[in-house]
């Protein structure tokens, strides 16, 4: 009964906002925030009708970070006036496009929660990362690292701070009420240069340049 | 880090899709995906088969292109080496064309459980050069928890320049079992069964399978026992992915 009526008064209640400032520092030296995915977790929503997309362009994913809702499908456009081949070995969802010329777009939908690294086939610079996150109550941080995340139900949450370059993220407990703004300080510290990887095959890339333009 | 987050299920362990089988003598519903290219290589045995006995050794070699993610296609050589109580010979078979067209998403996750792919083989033979070899066939898929299922119709039909039609029907179905990794086994059943006045051998085998996928290369060992006018049908498939 109790339970009940919480989940009524969670869903009549009017959302609250979670605004706030995440500092990257790379050593001593703060840094650029905008590549940094700020999101909630704890309760779930379905995810929104449209696709979200990466667009392969100059032999990079843009953006290299996306943070997309459980359900949600991402388009995968080729910008680039050469073959690319998208794939992922990652658990949360191992898919292999295939190759595929400029002006072709390939879609993959993403119903689980988790991580998925995404990668080129034939490119081994080309590296992104997808979070596919329980709800859509995230935002990508302004390069000074201002964040406001909106349509949060009120509650007890934890908040995460997302970088490719990170060690780990960073999460902070917060309490939303309703129709007002919780503020938090997220301080991640960027470290990680981009990691090595294999191809779709679990095979070291062959050394650029050696085999193709 | 990672499981701040994952609450991530997989939902099959395998690969998306690689063109593989994970049988024998059975085709299987995995295609190779669009532009990516295989190179397929078939060993196959047929130990006493019929009466009087004739044994069989016969390899097939094929480039398997990925035309879209959903229809390959492959350019099968075909060799037989043939022993029996008169002597024996070497012959190359048979040449062709086959397509493969899964009709079903080639992705487990949007496809689901259920996978379906018709093929269509047109082959020459290279010792009756008027006469042409068709190849339909239908395999149907169920994958659940670590089991692959697959139920295969094969058709055999061959119009000779001069003479009648042969025609066989080739059913067969089988298991396959993740045990660790890409590391499969289980067992299947295969049969060739002439039909009309074919003077071909009917002939039923059943036995193991065991699979195995390492990077590009995939290979499937099968030793099935003869039920009907064989002893064994050993057979080796593999492949290397580019």
């Amino acid at each position: 009964m109790m339970l009940l009526l919480w989940a009524a008064l969670t869903l009549f209640a009017d959302p609250g906002h979670i605004a706030g400032k995440v500092t990257v520092r790379r050593g001593e030296v703060a840094v650029d925030a905008s590549g940094v995915v700020v999101y909630v977790v704890g309760f779930s929503e379905p995810p929104p009708a449209n696709a979200a997309e990466i667009r392969q362009h100059e032999k990079r994913f843009e953006p290299d970070l996306l943070p997309i809702t459980a359900g949600q499908t991402v388009s995968f456009p080729n910008g680039d006036p050469f073959f690319h081949n998208v794939f992922s070995l990652s658990p949360t969802r191992k898919f292999d496009l295939g190759q595929y010329p400029r002006g072709e777009t390939k879609t993959k939908q993403f119903p689980n929660v988790g991580v998925v690294e995404v990668y080129c086939n034939i490119h081994p610079e080309m590296a992104a990362t997808i979070l596919v996150l329980p709800n859509r109550r995230f935002a990508r941080a302004a390069a000074e690292g201002w964040f406001r995340i909106g349509g949060v139900p009120p509650g007890r949450w934890t908040v995460y701070a997302y970088s490719r370059r990170a060690i780990a993220p960073v999460s902070a407990s917060v309490e939303v009420r309703s129709g007002g703004t919780t503020e938090v300080q997220l301080s991640l510290e960027e470290t990680r240069v981009e990691v090595s990887h294999t191809n779709k095959f679990g095979e070291t890339y062959r050394e650029p340049g050696k085999y193709r333009p | 880090m990672r499981w701040t987050i994952a609450l991530a299920v997989t939902f099959f362990a395998t690969s998306a899709h690689a063109g593989r089988t994970r049988f024998g003598w059975l085709y299987d519903t995995e295609t190779v995906p669009q532009r990516g290219v295989e190179l397929e290589t078939w060993m196959l045995e047929e130990d006493h088969k019929g009466s009087p006995p004739v044994d069989e050794t016969s390899l097939w070699l094929a480039p398997v292109i990925g035309v879209t993610d959903q229809v390959e296609l492959a350019f099968p050589i075909e060799f037989s080496f043939t022993s029996d109580a008169t002597g024996s010979r070497t012959d190359l078979d048979r040449l062709g064309a086959e397509l493969r067209w899964r009709l079903t998403s080639p992705d487990p996750v949007e496809s689901g459980p259920f996978s379906a792919l018709v093929r269509l083989a047109a082959k020459r033979l290279v010792t009756d050069r008027g006469a042409i070899r068709l190849e339909p066939g239908l395999v149907l898929g169920l994958d659940f928890w670590r089991v692959h299922l697959v139920a295969d119709i094969e058709g055999v039909i061959e119009i000779p320049d001069v003479g009648n039609v042969r025609s066989e029907f080739r059913p067969g179905a089988g298991l396959s079992l993740q045990i660790a990794g890409e590391l499969r086994a289980g067992g299947e059943f295969y049969s060739e069964i002439g039909l009309f006045d074919n003077p071909t051998v009917t002939w039923f085998a059943v036995g193991p399978v065991v699979s195995w996928t390492h990077g590009r290369v995939w290979m499937v060992a099968s030793c099935p026992i003869g039920l009907q006018n064989i002893t064994a049908a050993p057979r080796l498939n593999w492949a290397v992915a580019f």
